[in-house]
């Protein structure tokens, strides 16, 4: 979708695509680069990739992540997000893909791309996509250690 | 509060994150009262669910929020959502 600051249209995640099965895979960046790249009003494409960590911590070191989503409810609020953050910058397209099941350390488990007509509209667009999405989508994340402990995720 | 209008309804109950440390299991079909305030079908869900009292989570009827004194008619799913962690 191309122009300005016009919000995009509600249901604008395509729900067969929104969540994905283990870690992101690297052709969904190029397949967010390949549509942007056929809008010329595109100026501005920024991607945000969320990876699992290492983390220490009480039961052990983190070897993944296991995600589990209300899943109808998360892509409402996926939605939900956008248009806010459309109607309040200049965001022209948009995609965002969030891992459900196990994702090993170095595994992609978030992926928010922007396209804008400036690099300004894409930086804030892509920050206050990803902080709603950690306040207003219900996904959780469940930490399982090297030592097959676990332990619930906490969004800081 | 229940009133001698209900009758007792089949609903699907969801439980996410945390909570289900304590459930043991994502879904389960209760029987519960309604009509009834979200307060009191709450009180329903705790007493099938000990432990659950002790956790602070946001309730959904049927994927839409809905506050403590909201009434509700008739429900199909009810969802127990703690805070998030997506992401």
């Amino acid at each position: 979708m191309a122009g300005g600051n016009t919000p995009l249209p509600a249901a604008r995640l395509d729900p067969e695509a929104v969540f994905v099965e283990g870690p992101i895979a690297p052709h969904a960046l190029t397949a967010c680069y390949r549509r942007f790249a056929a809008n010329s009003a595109v100026g501005a494409e920024l991607v945000f990739l969320g990876q699992v960590r290492a983390d220490r911590i009480d039961a052990g070191t983190v070897a993944g992540i296991e995600y589990t989503a209300h899943r109808s409810m998360a892509l409402q609020a996926f939605n939900t997000v956008i248009e806010r953050v459309a109607g309040q910058t200049e965001l022209i397209d948009v995609e965002v893909r969030h891992s459900l099941g196990y994702v090993p350390v170095g595994g992609a488990s978030l992926l928010i791309a922007v396209a804008t007509g400036h690099r300004d509209q894409a930086y804030r667009a892509s920050r206050a996509i990803l902080e709603a999405i950690k306040q207003e989508v219900p996904i959780y994340g469940r930490e399982i250690t090297t030592g097959q402990q676990s332990s619930w995720k906490i969004n800081r | 509060m229940t009133t001698s209008r209900n009758s007792v309804h089949p609903v699907v109950v969801r439980y996410f994150g945390p909570l289900l440390d304590v459930t043991g299991t994502a879904e389960e079909t209760l029987e519960l009262a309604l009509p009834a305030r979200v307060n009191d079908i709450e009180r329903q869900i705790q007493r099938s669910r000990p432990g659950l009292e002790l956790h602070r989570y946001r309730i959904a009827v049927d994927e839409a929020f809905r506050d403590g004194g909201d009434s509700i008619e008739q429900a199909r799913e009810i969802a127990l959502l703690p805070a998030f962690s997506g992401g």
